[in-house]
């Protein structure tokens, strides 16, 4: 398992789609480092042949019949976006 | 009317409105006056929701008029505020969510409108409930209204403060790695997390959705039974959820515990448990045994590992869950960036504070290629190992009772530049909602004028039974009075 420094944290708030300072940075550095060390001891049980639960209910997810359903009107729902035109929310250019 | 009515059950207070002693748009007057008095000096209410309050409390007169008044009618609650309310802010205590004004309400919101419980405010909690001290909220940290230099834990810490001052007479909160019963511990109140899958999530603001669940924080253990009856019901809008093979969460009230076989695990002793906690808790088990309940000595080796497991999933699950804060659909959203993408980092920077921040990363961390086996899956197989190692001793006991928390409520600023001394707050309560287990939370002692806590741990489904042992030990302890004194 690699060291965490400030090239692992860019990368992983690259893919979590955050900004950070060089502060910020430093913090995650050294926290994160000393939190994935605790894990280590994860590394000695024995889980040969066990099975991984995701979830700790014994159902399955239950489906609903595809049916049309109530649903929110589009109004409610645009008065929280930031900004909006018409029945569409507005967002920067996608393409430079 | 006197202070006596801020420490009343929803079943006292049920004679009082019944009897037309005190009306529900009174009482909810009384309780609103003094949340506002007290809310300046502890901060657990984020916004007090005084209309909504007052026309709900003006219907329940008419029902109680009617006589056909229900167990919650016209009582006074608060809901934490990361359980989605139509038309009132709902913020998770994130700056990201400043402003946010969901359009619809969750469904134990609705199913405490139907049964004309009053809510008169959202209360505070840790950013996205991520926390055990409410200390990580972007809008101000709560104190513990028994000694306000104390946190009052977390993540539920406005909802447990709001109980414990008589802002309201029971509340809601989320539980997800002991968020409700660590600081009902630490406010000398009543807090249970149910099985997993009994309380509908859809609503509530997903942090890690394989743990989390909704319970009640209350006065005592048969008003949690009675919000539990209200709040639990099958959902078709959360795939998770169960419907319940008991009828009544109270059902096993007043029977006694004679017979009933307690297993007392000796991993839960260690790790540098306070003493006065470790002797109130060898007071209960006496008290339990007097009642006749067997208690046996038993071993859960892998609570040591329960930390780790906890600390990678949950954040894992969170950092997929916050994926869509994106300043773009809802939410705080920065001026900046040149494209949509620059935007979404420079939103999400902003409006997530430090502790979000940490778990997003730790969780995209743990789930990108390369350490995906050696950390998250992993993780998933030791869960696997934890919940076989409940289930086997639930094949000989009818409940685990352990200590709420290591310690009593410890002091502001002490533990937050900490995290891993932070999260050592919830190793008594964890490996439960990794196996998703129902647990109960009582008060068992007074340390250092502090209150403890007794948890109380069945099998899946087992609801009744926990509530009927938590029931029996708060008749026969009666430290829910003696915490009374010690509330301001």
């Amino acid at each position: 398992m690699s060291k965490i420094n400030n090239k692992t944290i860019k990368h992983i708030a690259q893919l979590s789609y955050l900004h950070l300072n060089d502060k910020e940075i430093e913090l995650m550095r050294d926290s994160l480092g000393s939190i994935l060390e605790k894990f280590q001891k994860l590394s000695e049980i024995d889980t040969n042949n066990i099975l991984p639960t995701g979830h700790p209910s014994d159902i399955f997810s239950s489906m609903r019949d595809d049916t049309e359903s109530d649903h929110l009107e589009k109004k409610d729902v645009l008065k929280n976006a930031p900004s909006s035109d018409g029945t569409f929310i507005v967002v920067k250019p996608v393409l430079d | 009317m006197s202070d006596e009515i801020f420490h009343k059950t929803i079943s006292e207070l049920r004679k009082m409105l019944d009897n037309h002693q005190v009306s529900p748009v009174e009482l909810v007057k009384i309780y609103l006056n003094r949340s506002k008095n007290i809310n300046p000096t502890i901060n657990s209410v984020l916004t007090h929701t005084e209309d909504l309050a007052l026309s709900s409390a003006k219907l329940a007169e008419k029902t109680i008029n009617n006589k056909k008044s229900k167990l919650l009618t016209g009582i006074p609650s608060m809901v934490k505020d990361n359980i989605s309310t139509s038309g009132i802010e709902t913020t998770a205590a994130s700056k990201i969510l400043s402003g946010y004004i969901p359009p619809f309400d969750a469904t134990v919101i609705k199913n405490l409108h139907q049964d004309q419980a009053l809510i008169c405010g959202k209360t505070n909690l840790d950013e996205f409930a991520m926390g055990s001290s409410t200390e990580n909220s972007a809008f101000g940290s709560v104190k513990n209204p028994i000694n306000t230099t104390k946190v009052p834990g977390g993540s539920s810490g406005g909802s447990a403060a709001s109980v414990s001052a008589g802002q309201c007479v029971f509340a809601l909160g989320s539980d997800t790695g002991g968020s409700i019963r660590q600081p009902a511990s630490f406010c000398g109140i009543t807090g249970m997390k149910p099985t997993y899958g009994l309380v509908s999530r859809f609503g509530l603001i997903a942090f890690g959705s394989s743990l989390d669940q909704i319970g009640p924080l209350a006065k005592s253990v048969k008003d949690c039974a009675i919000i539990l009856n209200s709040i639990s019901s099958v959902d078709k809008n959360d795939s998770t959820s169960i419907k319940r093979p008991f009828k009544d969460f109270g059902e096993k009230i007043g029977k006694s515990i004679k017979g009933l076989k307690i297993a007392i695990p000796k991993e839960y002793l260690v790790n540098g448990i306070e003493q006065g906690v470790r002797n109130a808790y060898e007071k209960s088990l006496i008290e339990l045994e007097r009642g006749g309940a067997i208690l046996e000595e038993i071993t859960l080796p892998l609570t040591d590992h329960a930390l780790s497991v906890y600390y990678i999933i949950a954040p894992a699950e969170a950092s997929s869950n916050l994926s869509r804060y994106d300043g773009i659909k809802y939410g705080t959203s920065v001026t900046g960036g040149k494209n949509s993408i620059e935007h979404t980092f420079l939103s999400r920077g902003f409006g997530f504070g430090d502790e979000v921040k940490r778990r997003i990363l730790l969780g995209t961390y743990v789930l990108s290629s390369g350490y995906y086996d050696a950390y998250y899956l992993k993780a998933q197989k030791v869960r696997t190992l934890i919940r076989n190692e409940f289930n086997n001793a639930f094949k000989n006991f009818d409940a685990i009772v352990t200590p709420t928390t290591p310690n009593v409520a410890f002091n502001l600023n002490e533990k937050i530049n900490d995290p891993f001394q932070m999260y050592l707050n919830d190793v008594c309560t964890i490996p439960v909602n990794i196996a998703g287990l129902p647990a109960i939370s009582v008060p068992n002692g007074i340390e250092n004028n502090l209150p403890t806590g007794l948890q109380i741990i069945g099998p899946r489904m087992g609801d009744p039974t926990v509530i009927q042992i938590a029931h029996y030990y708060e008749e026969i302890s009666e430290w829910k009075r003696k915490i009374q004194n010690i509330i301001k």
